[in-house]
């Protein structure tokens, strides 16, 4: 099992810098370049929401993450300090209407095993993305 | 990322070069912008060969310009979209928004 840690602050360049991070680290651990590309986005959706939604687009906004790649599962966990994300407000998109937006929550719903939100923190939201071998 | 824009008689070709996520959404939408606003019945195509990646931000831009040239009498079409980037499209099932063509020749000819 492999962890690694990584600890950045600043705005919108956050979603490339995390996401080339991870897909990084995935590759070495092994997944294949289409499981590779759905964690990609995953990442990319998941650090686009706090940047744009927990910082306001703010560009100090501080992302703690927390890798583990293991023989079962990638696992990321991106801890921020930002306005917390209510998943009970969640509502998913329509897809037989097209919109501008919306779809960040869904897709990476979509391609990861679990995404789970740890809302129980004075401050901010831990979010924990799993994609199972 | 950065972009090229030629034209083929009336037919803008848009070829982009990079990521399409958060922070290169704005730029992307500047140039298609900028093809939109010389007027209607306008054709676009799209040249996504060096587009590796894309999330919905830059989904977002492309639906954008596909409401917007579809509300003008225009046509947008995508070529060389590579697997990661058709993936998006598909889960978010606007795959059936834009014409998809292998070839910019083959494109440009549909459009013509």
């Amino acid at each position: 099992m492999a962890t690694y840690r990584l600890a950045l602050t600043g705005g919108l360049e956050l979603s490339g810098q995390i996401r080339e991070w991870v897909c990084e680290r995935a590759r070495t651990g092994g997944f294949d370049e289409d499981t590779v590309a759905r964690i990609a986005l995953a990442v990319s959706e998941a650090v686009t929401n706090i940047v744009c939604h927990a910082y306001e687009g703010r560009t100090d906004g501080r992302i703690e993450a927390t890798l583990t790649v293991d023989d079962a599962a990638l696992t990321l966990r991106l801890r921020d300090y930002g306005i917390k994300f209510d998943p009970d407000a969640y509502q998913p998109p329509d897809l037989d209407i097209p919109a501008e937006g919306g779809y960040g929550v869904f897709l990476m719903h979509t391609v990861m095993d679990k995404v789970q939100y740890e809302t129980g923190y004075v401050e901010g939201t831990e979010l924990v993305l799993v994609k199972e071998r | 990322m950065d972009y090229q824009i030629q034209y083929d008689e009336h037919i803008a070709i848009l070829e982009l070069h990079g990521v399409l996520d958060v922070e290169s959404a704005p730029t992307f939408k500047t140039a298609l912008q900028s093809i939109l606003d010389k007027g209607s019945n306008q054709a676009v195509v799209v040249d996504m060969a060096d587009v590796a990646f894309m999330d919905s931000s830059g989904l977002g831009v492309l639906i954008g310009a596909y409401r917007r040239l579809n509300g003008m009498g225009g046509r947008i079409a995508l070529v060389n979209v590579v697997s990661a980037v058709r993936t998006v499209l598909e889960l978010t099932r606007t795959q059936q928004l834009f014409e998809m063509y292998d070839t910019r020749a083959e494109a440009v000819d549909a459009l013509r």
